[in-house]
């Protein structure tokens, strides 16, 4: 239940270890969240750990996933640069990167200074005195990946079901799933429904912890070689900005800025607060961005897990539900399925922490 | 208001426990920003300051502004309560930060530390997550700031 990322990653793993599939999405393949991402294959803000460690995971065997699917969906690995304009983001950034050499897959920051950190991207503001760099961080197409997944996956023999909204699920033996399009028949089922996850279990009577947080991006026009590689700003402590802010090249020279987070809502609205803080954001980066144009913005919704981890395995004292929410959806797409179809077949799987992500916490009562 | 976030730590400072009291209670300026992203930005005059903490998770974050004011102390104890609100009233917060302070027995300092940390409002249960997350990082910078302190101050008395 879901057709985007995690739902089609989901599918596909499960379809080779030779289960028959189906997917079951209400709109179109992506329409939710999916076609909304960055594009950003970033580890090095990720915490806690067993997140970092599952992303460095879904890093790494994103390219043999990609070769399964058949389209490198533009995926290039480009680094990363986390910039910073003070001592306490030094700081900051020096503490987190401690914490995250506990992960065994974690390659360590590279810390430069200003002239180091301009060597690498020339065009970034006077300000900047410093930067941590992270060269195995990649990109993807989003909306690429998407189509190539969905298209993989039909090859396969996954049946895919657009406009199959879920209206109940009922066990009685394995799982009746009645859409709009009809009801299914299933041994187990998969709800990837990202931040529409707790409605869709609400009609199976479960409750998902999981919190809608929408965010806007901006595309600007092509300003070609400004930019190298995606470039972050570290927080700023003492908050002159609201939130910290990404710019990333793409291929055809157009940059993609943001974002922003907006909690508790599933409103999609562009609104002209977030645009003018991802703009001066980036701005802040790159003043020479001071005059570049818009050409497009967007909004989407994450879904969020309220102790912040990502949620994949089957639900407490319901035997062949499981549930597959992730927090950095496109950055663990590749892994997420492999994960979910480790879990659902063979009941446990060698990916790192995947004990720490099933939903059975919630159900402890913590 | 959901569970309490309670984060504890224990260190020791090179300063008898008096001085110790002493300096937290005659710089509360200083002592609050020894947390990461927080500050007093006003000193009301009645053992209340007005102040923010911006704390941070990932590639986002959360500023909360309100009111601080040292509790009555008893001499071996300090305790800030702070209450405060972030900017689109998504989340409302308390925390009490009590400093225990006893001798060491070698002219130092041991102090217990206990931060408890409430909230309420829509995103309520992931600034509780987030708090468990980078809470212990705060406390590690807070400590460090605070031992500087007290050796600045111990060196100029």
């Amino acid at each position: 239940m879901g057709g985007g990322l995690i739902g089609l990653s989901t599918a596909l793993h499960l379809r080779w270890r030779g289960q028959s599939v189906r997917v079951l999405e209400r709109g179109r393949i992506g329409d939710g969240t999916s076609s909304r991402a960055s594009g950003w294959v970033c580890a090095q803000l990720r915490s806690p750990n067993e997140l970092l460690a599952l992303v460095l995971a879904s890093l790494a065997y994103f390219p043999e996933f990609l070769r399964r699917v058949g389209d490198d969906c533009g995926y290039e690995v480009c680094g990363s640069l986390v910039v910073f304009d003070s001592e306490e983001q030094l700081e900051q950034r020096r503490m987190l990167d401690a914490d995250q050499r506990q992960v065994g897959a974690y390659s360590g920051a590279e810390f430069l200074d200003g002239r180091g950190a301009r060597e690498l991207e020339p065009a970034l503001a006077d300000h900047i005195t410093g930067a941590a760099h992270f060269p195995g961080d990649a990109h993807v197409d989003p909306r690429r990946l998407l189509d190539a997944m969905a298209r993989a996956a039909r090859r396969d023999g996954v049946l895919i079901h657009e406009g199959a909204s879920v209206e109940t699920t009922v066990r009685d033996g394995g799982w009746l799933v009645a859409t709009t399009l009809g009801t299914f028949t299933a041994g187990r089922i998969v709800n990837a429904a990202g931040a529409w996850a707790p409605a869709v279990a609400e009609l199976a009577g479960l409750e998902l912890p999981v919190i809608p947080v929408a965010g806007q991006l901006l595309v600007t026009e092509p300003r070609p070689g400004l930019v190298r590689g995606c470039v972050v700003s570290q927080p700023d402590p003492r908050f002159t900005g609201r939130s910290a802010c990404g710019v990333q090249p793409t291929r055809d020279g157009r940059l993609w800025l943001g974002t922003t987070y907006r909690g508790g809502t599933f409103d999609t609205t562009i609104t002209a607060d977030d645009t003018r803080i991802i703009l001066a954001g980036a701005q802040n980066i790159f003043p020479s961005l001071h005059d570049v144009l818009v050409e497009q913005a967007w909004a989407g919704v994450r879904p969020v897990p309220a102790d912040l981890l990502p949620i994949y395995g089957a639900v407490a004292g319901t035997e062949e539900y499981h549930v597959a929410v992730p927090v950095a959806g496109l950055a663990e797409s590749a892994v997420a399925g492999h994960l979910v179809a480790d879990l659902a077949l063979d009941g446990r799987s060698d990916v790192p922490s995947a004990a720490a992500f099933s939903p059975e916490r919630f159900a402890a009562g913590e | 208001m959901s569970t309490p976030v309670t984060l504890n730590d224990r260190f020791t400072l090179a300063a008898p426990p008096e001085r110790v009291a002493s300096l937290l209670r005659g710089d509360v300026a200083g002592v609050v920003g020894c947390i990461p992203g927080a500050s007093v930005t006003a000193d009301h005059g009645d053992g209340s300051y007005a102040a923010t903490i911006g704390v941070h998770y990932g590639d986002t974050g959360v500023r909360f502004a309100g009111i601080a004011r040292l509790l009555e102390p008893a001499t071996d104890r300090v305790t800030v309560r702070a209450e405060g609100q972030d900017g689109i009233g998504t989340i409302k917060a308390t925390g009490d930060i009590a400093l225990e302070l006893a001798s060491d027995g070698a002219g130092g300092t041991a102090v217990a530390l206990t931060a408890t940390f409430a909230f309420s409002g829509v995103l309520a249960p992931l600034a509780r997550s987030a708090t468990k997350i980078v809470g212990p990082q705060l406390i590690r910078s807070f400590t460090k700031c605070l031992s500087s302190k007290v050796v600045g101050n111990a060196n100029a008395v």
